[in-house]
């Protein structure tokens, strides 16, 4: 298993792993291959388009990205060792506290954010009232709307589950701050609404699908027996269609 | 394949989606993606993953 999986599901949601695959295929090719290869069923995603430019001449070859946006590492793994593995270990530890350079007076503000507290993160900023406090408090009100967005896009592509986790904790971290309690609002009425009851029967089938197979034999004829009873136990629902998209995955001969 | 293969310990895998971190300055690299990767929950670029360490794997099926 690629150490980049095993990075993406020791550290979760803490590190966001981006696998490009480089020799042109296509993404059915290199989705089944993922699939095939059981490194499916974390949250790592999966692309042909670069991040960012390449600096060897040939692969493997890994960078990472740093909390604040920078490279910090990147050519041919092998000649990194474990410097690669301590360096992502000590930006995650980074990513939990306030932006290095932080003012005094503003690390509350961070503190209260990175607890999820958006609305006590922005009265924060209004306290303190200086330049880098309207602009944190922007980038808080930015970070926010990007969460929200988030939820929008999980509603729509038939993510119920996801979305309700992460807009309950919006709920909770926008209290206070009109604007943003409508936009949760509205995402938490249409995950309410009647219709999505079967979107969410499916996500949640699909969802403890996943879990069984990804690291046991994705495409064993099995398992793509059950994918294909799935899409037709819940017809027009987004997991539905995951599922008959993940039976056709099954038929693509990798080389 | 072509991938870094080394041994880390096995843990398990977090699959919180709510991403309150610390997320510092926007002069570094800045992208976006024309479509979205698969599995990407929503995740459209670098704006989505500000102040995220992010381990970039360049590699092939062959």
């Amino acid at each position: 298993m690629p150490t980049s999986i095993k990075l993406q599901e020791k550290y979760g949601d803490d590190v966001q792993v981006i696998f490009v695959e480089s020799q042109a295929h296509t993404r059915e090719d290199y989705e089944s291959f993922a699939w095939r290869s059981k490194w499916m069923g974390n949250n790592a995603i999966w692309t042909d388009e670069r991040p960012i430019p390449t600096v060897g001449t040939g692969l493997p070859e890994t960078a990472l990205i740093g909390v604040d946006g920078k490279v910090i590492m990147q050519g041919n793994p092998g000649s990194f060792g474990k410097k690669f593995e301590a360096a992502v270990e000590a930006e995650v530890k980074k990513s939990k506290a306030p932006p290095e350079g932080t003012p005094e007076a503003l690390k509350p503000a961070w503190i209260a954010y990175m607890k999820g507290e958006v609305s006590a993160a922005l009265a924060e900023c209004d306290k303190v009232g200086s330049d880098e406090a309207k602009a944190a408090h922007e980038q808080f009100l930015s970070m926010a709307k990007r969460q929200i967005a988030r939820v929008k896009w999980l509603v729509d592509n038939g993510y119920p589950a996801d979305a309700d986790k992460l807009a309950g904790e919006l709920a909770k971290a926008v209290k206070g701050t009109p604007d943003l309690e409508t936009q949760v609002a509205a995402q938490v009425t249409r995950l309410a609404a009647p219709d999505m009851a079967a979107e969410k029967e499916a996500d949640k089938a699909w969802a403890n699908f996943v879990k069984e197979i990804s690291k046991k034999k994705p495409f064993d004829p099995a398992n793509v027996k059950k994918a294909e009873s799935l899409d037709k136990k819940f017809p027009n629902t987004n997991a539905g269609r995951r599922a008959a998209h993940l039976a056709e995955l099954a038929k693509v001969k990798n080389a | 394949m072509k991938t870094t293969v080394a041994v880390l310990s096995t843990a398990a895998m977090i699959a919180a989606l709510v991403s309150f971190r610390s997320a510092p300055s926007d002069d570094g690299v800045s992208f976006k993606f024309s479509k979205p990767p698969v599995n990407s929950m929503g995740i459209t670029g670098s704006d989505d993953l500000r102040g995220k360490p992010i381990v970039i794997d360049f590699w092939g099926t062959h």
